[in-house]
């Protein structure tokens, strides 16, 4: 559940500054292409899921119709990352996409690369650090339940 | 070079990227900060009322009214304490 929690803030700022991006790029804040359209799903899933557990007083059926949900709601995040090689889209393939140099290609450059590796290693840090805050946060109200 | 476009000037966007990432992930860490201190608040609380009143307390638990297993479940367990 702490893990759900902090992905979804994290995929919120994702969806949102994808739409920042896309203002200059396609001149348009959003546009129902396929992994605009599956991202938005695997949000509203992952949002669906705090509904769940939300709805359920039994602390044991909360746990396990919960952790069944996780399981079934993970596959949107695979189906999200190859929407966009499965369907036809206007949004760029930029990991494994071809040669950057190709007239019209779009896999990143060195440079990218960098800035994409040393991004990813400051969100991993501040992922774990919200995580471990969380798992906390949830630890001490188990034992105010108790 | 005489017909070539200048490049659009983004930089509006990445700022507004970058205040959009730092907002969302304070906000988070305010509510993260506000549950904390009310679960603070509520086990100070509780520890308040059972220093206040143990004596309350020890008489409710007398051997008659003591149930004989100490978890919710009820699955039978060693006596409670």
């Amino acid at each position: 559940m702490a893990a759900i929690e902090v992905s979804l803030v994290f995929f919120l700022i994702t969806i949102m500054l994808g739409s920042i991006w896309a203002r200059p790029a396609w001149n348009t804040w959003w546009t129902w292409d396929p992994r605009l359209t599956t991202a938005a799903i695997t949000e509203l899933v992952y949002l669906a899921y705090f509904m769940l557990r939300q709805g359920i007083d039994d602390p044991d059926r909360r746990a396990r119709f919960g952790a069944v949900y996780a399981l079934i709601g993970g596959i949107s995040a695979p189906i999200t990352f190859y929407a966009i090689r499965l369907f036809r889209t206007i949004h760029p393939v930029v990991i494994a996409g071809g040669n950057p140099k190709a007239q019209g290609g779009f896999d990143m450059t060195p440079d990218m690369l960098t800035a994409m590796f040393v991004a990813l290693g400051a969100f991993t840090v501040i992922f774990i650090d919200l995580y471990w805050n969380r798992i906390r946060l949830a630890t001490w109200k188990t034992r105010l339940n108790d | 070079m005489l017909f070539q476009e200048a490049a659009a000037n983004t930089n509006g966007y990445m700022i507004a990227g970058y205040a959009v990432a730092f907002i969302v992930m304070a906000l988070y860490v305010v509510s993260l900060y506000i549950r904390t201190r009310n679960l603070n608040r509520d086990l100070t609380t509780l520890e308040e009322l059972n220093k206040a009143a143990p004596a309350e307390i020890k008489t409710a638990q007398t051997p008659k009214s003591r149930p004989q297993t100490c978890n919710q479940k009820g699955t039978k367990i060693a006596p409670c304490n």
